[in-house]
């Protein structure tokens, strides 16, 4: 299981994954511009849905495309070591992502004074992804990465563009539901993609 | 020590030990109670089979050359003349067989073989 | 004690569009402590899936596989794993990783880790070089070196020597060699290179379209089997139950055949591994015997 991590943290090291970096960066400039200019969000949504995307391919596409996955099993883990590891990596990323997210919207309020709005379009955008990413765990867990990767991604893009089009007015309430629907779907996925991951032939 | 497998021959690899081992301990080359190398080491030198070389060291114990200590390995038993001197009785015979052999074909008789004999000893 | 015992195991995998339809049906040997076991069989015959199955990369649809005394399927094999290095038919390590960072990787993964014979194996390949720009030989050494660095007690290789140069090739057969002259240490290796199965082997497993042909001590199955040129009458003579497999030309016979039925002034020769596995795949003959 140590060797899991420490492998993680290695294929995430900044220097093999220096432009997943720089989107992240990029992400946090862009929403404190668009906090501070409320501009359009699209850039916002897509460079957030761009990280995303990157890191369910990187955490799960990972193993598959270099037979790593295969080799990994013959190590002293469990598969269920396996699906943890990866969610914590998965769950070490999103981190960076949302720290971004939030710190620059923080930032932006700062600047401009009180737009609690502004925070709860991040938490509403945050959910969505926690809520993509976790049925791509499970999708990749029963069909594989690739799978996996595109079945996440169709989802936020849908729910990207419908947060979109409904533009920024959300009540707080709204805020919280999505939260505790992301939750509740992350606690799901992990026992699910055990599960499903468990008995699959690799 | 030397021990040359011959993988062409068509005789068994553990009989290639055997003979081998065997002559080294009926020429005094091994001493009594010397130890054998180990089986699996010899099976690695050699790059055979562990099986084949077990083979080998229990058709030389249940002759009697060697002794084996449970987890000692293997020694070389206590010189048999008795044994010895069958071994050398057949090993004459099977000679004796082929100088008959060429005799007969080369026309030769056995007061002139006897001859030959009694002029290698004068030798 | 069997270091690994393989009982009735059955694989189906369903035919799709994209792959053939294939079976491994019902495999059963056993491989004892200490030894070495060849796996052999025609390419698609089913021998990485075994071993597949047996590493619990893929799951068996029926049976049972015991390794080093514990079932592959439950939960303490997680802890069995410590004691097995594997060696996969392909390229598994990330590219960008080198061989310093694998060594960071499985010093964490194994309680039992040795760097020092891991260096020692990679002999001279520069340890800061990213996998993916290794020459073939390389990318072949590094996953042997990582089962040899943790005082396993089981390996299971498939096909190491497969598509490396002779030098190379003897190289990773004298690491074999050296790593059973510990007692304890078993080693099942499949590879299409029936010469160096025959310098390692204890064993012969051979496996064809699923099925489990035999499963023999080496140098008994060489000393029992001859290969036999003769003519079609002198053939003849031969008790036909103790033929396993004939070939015929214009000019003369070719029959594998049990050494104690051969009689009389018959030329016959040594039989090699690959002579057995050809005669046993291609010679039917009816009312032939098996090995």
């Amino acid at each position: 299981m140590k060797g899991l991590l420490f492998c993680s943290a290695l294929s995430w090291r900044p220097k093999s994954a220096r432009l997943w970096y720089v989107l992240v960066i990029l992400l946090g400039l862009l929403n404190y511009a668009f906090g501070v200019f409320s501009d359009n969000g699209f850039a916002v949504a897509f460079i957030l849905f761009y990280c995303t995307a990157s890191l369910n391919g990187g955490v799960m596409m990972f193993g598959e495309r270099y037979n790593w996955n295969k080799y990994i099993v013959t190590l002293p883990v469990s598969r269920k070591q396996i699906i943890l590891c990866q969610h914590i990596e998965t769950a070490a990323y999103e981190l960076c992502i949302y720290m971004s997210l939030v710190l620059s919207s923080v930032a932006a309020m700062a600047w401009k004074g009180a737009d609690a709005a502004e925070i709860v379009y991040d938490v509403i955008l945050i959910s969505v992804i926690i809520i993509s990413i976790s049925v791509s765990h499970m999708v990749s867990a029963a069909f594989g990465g690739r799978i996996g990767q595109r079945c996440g991604v169709l989802i936020s893009v849908c729910a990207i563009v419908s947060i979109l089009q409904s533009i920024y007015d959300f009540p707080v309430e709204c805020a919280v539901c999505c939260i505790i629907a992301a939750v509740i779907i992350r606690a799901v996925s992990i026992p699910v993609s055990t599960k499903l991951y468990g008995k699959k032939d690799l | 020590m030397n021990i040359i497998i011959n993988n062409t021959s068509g005789v068994p690899i553990y009989e290639q030990i055997y003979a081998q081992l065997k002559n080294e301990i009926i020429s005094g080359a091994l001493k009594e109670n010397e130890p054998l190398p180990s089986i699996r080491g010899l099976a690695k030198g050699l790059r055979i089979s562990v099986i084949t070389t077990k083979r080998a060291y229990e058709e030389l114990e249940r002759s009697g050359y060697i002794y084996t200590l449970a987890g000692k390995g293997s020694f070389v038993a206590k010189r048999n003349n008795e044994l010895i001197l069958e071994e050398y009785l057949k090993e004459i015979e099977s000679h004796l067989e082929r100088i008959s052999k060429l005799a007969r074909a080369a026309n030769i008789g056995k007061n002139e073989l006897i001859d030959m004999l009694n002029a290698l000893e004068e030798d | 004690m069997n270091a690994l015992e393989v009982k009735n195991i059955y694989k189906s995998y369903k035919k799709t569009k994209r792959a053939e339809g294939f079976e491994l049906k019902n495999i059963s040997f056993s491989l004892p402590s200490g030894c070495v076991m060849g796996l052999i069989g025609e390419n698609g015959a089913g021998k990485s899936t075994l071993i597949k199955l047996i590493c619990g990369i893929a799951r068996a649809d029926g049976g049972e596989i015991t390794v080093l005394g514990t079932e592959n399927t439950s939960r303490k094999f997680t802890f069995t794993k410590r004691d097995m290095g594997v060696v996969l038919d392909y390229p598994c390590f990330p590219t960008k990783f080198t061989a310093n960072d694998i060594n960071r990787i499985m010093r964490r993964a194994y309680t039992d880790w040795n760097e020092n014979i891991f260096f020692k194996c990679l002999g001279t390949i520069d340890t800061d070089l990213k996998y993916g720009s290794y020459s073939k030989g390389m990318k072949a050494l590094l996953p042997i070196a990582v089962a040899m660095s943790h005082n396993a007690k089981l390996l299971i290789m498939d096909e190491p020597t497969s598509g490396l140069d002779p030098i190379v090739r003897d190289e990773i057969l004298d690491m074999i060699n050296e790593f059973t002259r510990e007692e304890n240490r078993s080693v099942l290796i499949s590879s299409h290179i029936l010469s160096d199965l025959e310098k390692a082997c204890d064993y012969i497993a051979y496996i064809s379209r699923g099925e489990l042909k035999f499963c023999e001590e080496k140098d008994d199955m060489l000393d029992k089997l001859v290969i036999v040129k003769c003519g079609e009458d002198e053939l003849n003579v031969i008790d036909r139950r103790k033929v396993i497999g004939v070939r015929k030309s214009d000019f003369g016979i070719e029959a594998l055949a049990y050494r104690n039925a051969v009689t009389g002034g018959i030329h016959c020769e040594k039989a090699t591994i690959e002579d057995i596995m050809i005669y046993t795949a291609k010679g039917d003959l009816e009312g032939g015997a098996r090995i």
